[in-house]
């Protein structure tokens, strides 16, 4: 269960899929190739919809739990 | 200097890559001190397993425009040098009258050849016809004068 996963462990997977998610929105890459381009672009959607989705998995059960100061971003 | 391909970034693509690459080893790290198992950690594991693919695969690809552009560089700086033009990945003879030492030079000498994945001039090069050799009406033909819409003679027909 998620909830007996080290507190700690469970923070920094959050912080980095969070801290991810905004890095591959701030790359804008040109691939030159309209087809390539589009495939990438959906691409990188999706990973930044599992990096959000693996954050909100990875955060803790308990409200009175200390949060992640980039929880305030969701 | 090399200018990228029209279109292309390959330090972006790169960048893209290397960022999808580092977040696959960090969830992959993260999913390895949680409990085996859980949804947490397959998703982990999968979504690690798919960037970093991805990552690798745009690493390449940025590889691969960094030295296209590298090879046309090349190919336009030969063509300038034997008094050719460079179009996209064509080869082609500039616009305008030329001498006849020029045109017969033209004719004469293999220029270089380039296409998509095709090996560009020198030896070895898969295909040793130039293009403008292909394009036009065959070695026969008169050298100079023979562009600009010049008609071969054809044996049998009247003459105009």
């Amino acid at each position: 269960m998620p909830d007996r996963d080290p507190p700690d462990v469970l923070a920094r997977v959050r912080r980095h899929a969070l801290a991810s998610a905004d890095e591959l929105f701030a790359v804008d890459p040109l691939l030159g190739d309209p087809t390539v381009q589009r495939e990438v672009d959906s691409f990188v959607e999706q990973a930044v919809d599992a990096l959000r989705a693996v954050a909100m998995m990875a955060a803790p059960a308990d409200p009175s739990a200390p949060t992640d100061p980039g929880l305030a971003r969701w | 200097m090399v200018t990228p391909l029209r279109g292309t970034d390959p330090g972006s693509v790169s960048q893209l890559g290397g960022i999808l690459r580092t977040t696959a080893a960090a969830l992959a790290a993260g999913a390895a001190e949680l409990h085996p198992g859980t949804p947490l950690v397959t998703l982990c594991v999968t979504t690690a397993t798919h960037l970093d693919s991805m990552g690798s695969a745009l690493q390449v690809q940025a590889q691969e425009l960094a030295e296209a552009a590298v090879a046309r560089s090349r190919l336009r700086e030969r063509a300038t040098a034997a008094g050719l033009e460079l179009r996209e990945w064509s080869v082609i003879e500039p616009f305008g009258v030329v001498s006849a030492e020029v045109a017969a030079r033209r004719t004469a000498e293999p220029g270089p050849v380039a296409g998509p994945g095709r090996p560009v001039g020198g030896a070895g090069r898969s295909d040793p016809v130039p293009a403008r050799s292909r394009a036009g009406p065959g070695p026969s033909s008169p050298g100079p004068g023979r562009r600009g819409g010049a008609r071969p003679h054809v044996i049998g027909e009247p003459s105009r």
